[in-house]
């Protein structure tokens, strides 16, 4: 199925992904804190911070079509969030919503050089040697692995639907059919959990998340 | 000769009321290869889940003389290997490492017993070299091989399949049979591919609408041909 992985990037060959995941985790923390914790106005540092940036990713290889394209899926959701904060009052909210914008970009291209330049499984494996929660290693764990398959799932739907609808469909139709494409999809991911959750249990697993060291 | 399972009327409705199994009576000896037939909702995958007690109907089902129950559960998923038919429900994990060692890490094997397992689990279905590929990347036929990999790892007294030959092409479909017709481990198949059964399997159990038809040697089933014709198997 034609989709994107989100480490599509991260079995590439440079110094950024040759470098210990863990470092590449703490760094990338570090990085987002500094980002969210500096003044909504500070755009000499968000200008640096962005600097840096693609630095890192003129470094990685990795092609910045790719990341730029990752980046921007974001931004309509941050910005449908923060889209009161303009007509607050008493503050210059202008300012703060623009803010607010440069900082999620920043915060989310980190994640994105992130993840292109470092294979999934190990970054779960980094986070389980930090002592991460192995209920959130799991959960991580289990999206990565069925993201797919959803994907996969719902373009298959989609499919169906496009061959049987001859191409003629209004737009009203449109949004009635992928309505019940997404209800279908949550009952049968629903379904898969349940199938999923007695395979596991088929093979011991008893309600224990047990590592190996 | 061992009876490693016993089944006893056992009977099983699920919870919305649908009878799925209706007094089913089954004795398999050790060293079976026994291929369960049937048509579509006859019961044979419900059956199989009570092999290693995901499903309990009325605990009358006796694994090498151990009560299927709470208290013998771990023991008994560690005998009774149980691959689901969709790969996608048997790798849940990031990686085929990860997925084959999961069995052997809920027994609370060593490091390096997981690895041995994992070698040989691999080793066993000819996908050694895919240890740290990543699960939803595999192809079908790919998935389907690591899928018995990650039971072959818990060393299992009995294969319990579900359709294993489904959705394969004939060259990956040739090769699954050859390997396990090669091992010699109890196994229990429920499948629609009667040729796959009938170069496999010694014994047959025919289900209809939750009940066991006919179970004979492999011979005399395939010899009656009204009783195929009467469960759509013809």
């Amino acid at each position: 199925m034609q989709h994107s992985y989100i480490d599509k990037y991260a079995g590439l060959d440079s110094f950024l992904h040759g470098l210990d995941p863990r470092a590449k985790v703490i760094v990338s923390f570090i990085f987002i804190f500094a980002v969210v914790l500096s003044n909504p106005t500070a755009y000499l540092s968000f200008a640096l911070y962005g600097l840096a940036l693609l630095i890192l990713l003129a470094v990685s290889k990795v092609p910045s079509s790719f990341v730029f394209k990752k980046t921007l899926i974001v931004i309509p959701f941050v910005a449908l969030v923060a889209l009161s904060i303009p007509f607050m009052k008493g503050k210059d909210g202008l300012a703060l919503f623009t803010g607010i914008l440069i900082k999620s970009y920043l915060s989310i291209f980190c994640m994105t050089m992130l993840t292109s330049t470092t294979k999934f499984p190990r970054l779960l494996k980094a986070m389980e040697r930090m002592k991460v929660p192995s209920i959130f290693i799991m959960i991580m764990s289990f999206m990565y692995r069925y993201l797919f398959v959803l994907i996969d799932e719902f373009h298959r739907m989609q499919r169906a639907r496009d061959s049987r609808s001859l191409g003629r469909v209004g737009r009203w139709d449109t949004v009635k059919v992928l309505s019940n494409i997404i209800g279908v999809l949550f009952v049968r991911s629903y379904e898969r959990a349940e199938r999923v959750y007695l395979s596991m249990c088929s093979r011991g697993f008893n309600g224990e998340i047990k590592t190996l060291d | 000769m061992e009876k490693i399972i016993e089944i006893k009327n056992l009977s099983y409705s699920y919870p919305d009321g649908t009878a799925a199994l209706d007094n089913v009576n089954l004795s398999v000896f050790m060293g079976d290869c026994v291929g369960i037939l049937g048509p579509n909702g006859a019961g044979k995958t419900t059956l199989l889940l009570h092999l290693n007690g995901i499903l309990n109907g009325n605990s009358s089902v006796k694994i090498g003389g151990l009560t299927v129950d709470e208290k013998n559960l771990s023991v008994i998923r560690s005998k009774v290997g149980l691959v689901f038919q969709d790969p996608d429900d048997q790798l849940f994990m990031p990686t085929v490492f990860d997925d084959v060692a999961f069995g052997p890490v809920n027994m609370d094997m060593g490091t390096g017993e997981v690895q041995k397992r994992v070698d040989g689990a691999l080793d066993s279905v000819d996908m050694k070299e895919y240890k740290e590929r990543i699960s939803h990347h595999l192809s079908y036929g790919e998935k389907k091989r690591i899928s018995l990999a990650t039971v072959l790892s818990m060393n299992p007294e009995i294969l319990v399949l579900d359709e294993p030959t489904g959705n394969l092409d004939p060259k990956h479909r040739k090769e699954f049979i050859k390997f396990l017709s090669a091992t010699d481990i109890t196994k229990i198949i429920a499948s629609h591919d009667i040729d796959m059964v009938k170069s496999i399997c010694n014994k047959v159990a025919i289900m209809d609408k939750g009940s066991i038809a006919a179970f004979d040697t492999k011979e005399n089933i395939f010899k009656n041909k009204d009783l195929l014709k009467l469960h759509s198997l013809y």
